[in-house]
């Protein structure tokens, strides 16, 4: 169909005094193709080399920013309206003149012959945003004030937990409940003055990531979960960012650069997530709490090597740390040359549902396939007795804290359900529970869908057993 | 717009007003106006770091473009340059005017293959 594009009025000496065209197009790329095959002197300012849009363009479909939409895929209809806003930005060559005081401060970086003068003012030029002030955030933000980065961003929504103390280094024990992003911007203060912290104080969402992060030089990730993993590598591939990568499980972690105007980005590595459940995550599993000081540490690490241009720079190498027999392995990563995100012809081209992607947000279908209890009649059908089973799909440390075996429940932790669901009587009527809930929705779904005649979900889990049931049941 | 820049006295007096209010950050707006820049309308530097770089949302930008002529953008250095940066020149498009306004206001435009900038005489009338 037939769409107008619209550029601005100050283009039009380069567009024979019009400012706008009409393209053939069913989708935004292909009004974008429309307008530099009709004025082809802009194509070098709307595409770059490799035919991709370049940063500075925005591109507008009747009042909204495509970006939020689904980028250059966003469909059009009729009578919409295309419409090309630059970006303006700029700004003076930043003179980042050490004083005295911060001289004697950075004192031994000054004497490295790598890093120097030169270097220190490129630290403090430069600009690092850390998504998640927990376990990995804590060493890497602390390193990088201490070291002199000019501005550090802190992205966190959440509360410090008496259970965070044991790897957040950030935090004290009189401070539980209190903001992270605050009281760890407070932290950093302290430690040096000399760099500006900024507090974002909210969850990174689709909506909000790429004006968030755009702010920043280098991206570091101390998140713990799929989505957010996915939604920082897609906003800083589409920045043209570098994206720290870090992650811990138990006594694993795992350390890498994507920077993928110089290597492959995390989808090329990964294309889609596990499925959901199949990887655990640290409140799930544990975690050391000495590995996430040393993967953070390595986080801040690769950022200053990004800024100071020093080589050796993790890109298209992930680092795989043992904790117990203290090794590093090293696996090469080379970009994928069909990657839906950064390979020559993306397939995504704006931030997306990440949640919906990842398998995070439960699907109404089948929340309404899988009935659910309440511990309170749950208990009614235990003491009224009869041909039922009760599963337990916890790990066997959180059987060991508190469990229902005199009911008679079973122990088989989700991850092994699938192999072990031969123990169990598919006709017998079954109730599922886990710590609060969702383990056992998607163990109570499996089973359903491998033929179980009647299961149901314990709604809130053990957890709620303890609280409205039986108190003598630890809580954990 | 080829040739000089013009701006009306009110316009050209309005934006130093502002670069001076803003001190040591970087502020910006654009330049309106069609034979001559009539106004200035400023507007919020986005950019995360202040001291030293500005960005206008595009959302302003969009709006501002369909209500009236701009002609181009101006922003302040706060260190006294008034030679465009590399970063300003990566972003520059062709047809603006780019004023910036250091210890000196002066006006410039990217050349039409887009690799550097040419200077423009700036006359106030």
């Amino acid at each position: 169909m037939t769409i107008l594009v619209r550029v601005p009025g100050a283009l039009s000496e380069y567009t024979g005094g019009s400012t706008e065209v009409r393209a053939e197009a069913s989708t935004v790329r292909e009004a974008l193709h429309g307008l530099v095959e009709a004025w082809p002197v802009l194509r070098r300012h709307i595409f770059d080399d490799h035919g991709k849009l370049r940063g500075h363009v925005n591109v507008f479909l009747n009042e909204d920013d495509v970006r939020y939409r689904q980028g250059l895929d966003t469909p059009l209809r009729k009578d919409d309206v295309v419409t090309i806003v630059p970006s303006v930005a700029g700004g003076q060559t930043r003179a980042a003149e050490l004083s005295a005081h911060e001289m004697a401060r950075y004192s031994r970086h000054l004497s490295l012959p790598d890093v120097g003068l030169e270097g220190q003012q490129k630290l403090k030029a430069s600009s690092v945003a850390i998504v998640g002030a927990g376990g990995l955030g804590s060493p890497s933000s602390l390193y990088l004030a201490a070291a002199g980065i000019g501005r550090i961003g802190l992205i966190d929504f959440d509360t410090i937990d008496v259970s965070n103390l044991q790897r957040q280094v950030l935090f004290r024990s009189d401070q539980i409940g209190a903001s992270k992003a605050h009281t760890a911007a407070a932290e950093l203060k302290r430690l040096n003055p000399e760099v500006e912290v900024v507090v974002h104080e909210a969850r990174l969402t689709r909506e909000n990531a790429l004006d968030v992060l755009a702010g920043y030089d280098v991206i570091i990730d101390g998140t713990d979960n799929f989505p957010t993993r996915y939604l920082v590598n897609d906003a800083c591939v589409l920045l043209g960012k570098p994206y720290i990568y870090g992650s811990i499980l138990r006594f694993d972690g795992q350390l890498s650069v994507f920077d993928a105007q110089r290597g492959p980005c995390y989808r090329c590595l990964f294309r889609e997530p596990p499925p959901p459940g199949l990887v655990p995550n640290c409140a799930q599993a544990g975690v050391l709490g000495v590995l996430p000081g040393i993967i953070g540490a390595g986080q801040a690490l690769e950022a200053m090597k990004w800024i100071l241009d020093l080589p050796g720079v993790l890109i298209g190498r992930l680092q795989l740390f043992d904790a117990l027999t203290f090794r590093w392995r090293e696996m090469t990563l080379r970009k994928h040359p069909q990657c839906p995100l950064c390979g020559p012809n993306p397939s995504i081209t704006g931030l997306i549902d990440y949640d919906e992607f990842c398998g995070v947000k439960p699907m109404e279908t089948n929340e309404a396939q899988v009935p659910e209890i309440s511990v309170e009649e749950l208990k009614a059908r235990l003491d009224a007795g009869g041909k039922i089973q009760l599963v337990d799909v916890r790990e066997p440390f959180e059987w060991d804290i508190a469990n229902l075996s005199e009911y008679g429940a079973i122990l088989i932790p989700l991850n092994d359900l699938r192999d072990r669901l031969n123990e169990l009587d598919p006709n017998r009527e079954t109730f599922v529970y886990c710590r609060s809930g969702a383990r056992s929705q998607r163990a109570a779904e499996l089973m359903k869908e491998s033929g179980f005649k009647k299961v149901t979900n314990i709604a809130g889990g053990i957890q709620a057993w303890a609280d409205r049931i039986d108190p003598s049941k630890p809580k954990y | 717009m080829a040739g000089p820049v013009y701006f009306s006295a009110d316009a050209y007096e309005a934006m130093h007003a502002q670069v001076r209010r803003s001190g040591n950050e970087e502020c910006c707006g654009a330049l309106v106006g069609e034979q001559a820049i009539e106004r200035i309308i400023p507007l919020a530097n986005e950019a995360g770091d202040r001291q030293a770089s500005f960005a206008i949302s595009p959302r302003a930008l969009f709006e501002l473009e369909r209500t009236m002529p701009v002609a181009g953008f101006y922003h302040s250095h706060p260190n006294g340059t008034s030679v465009p940066s590399r970063r300003d020149l990566e972003f520059a498009w062709p047809g603006y005017v780019y004023v910036i306004v250091g210890h000196a206001i002066r006006a410039w435009k990217l050349e039409p293959d887009g690799t550097n900038f040419r200077e423009l005489p700036v006359v106030v009338q």
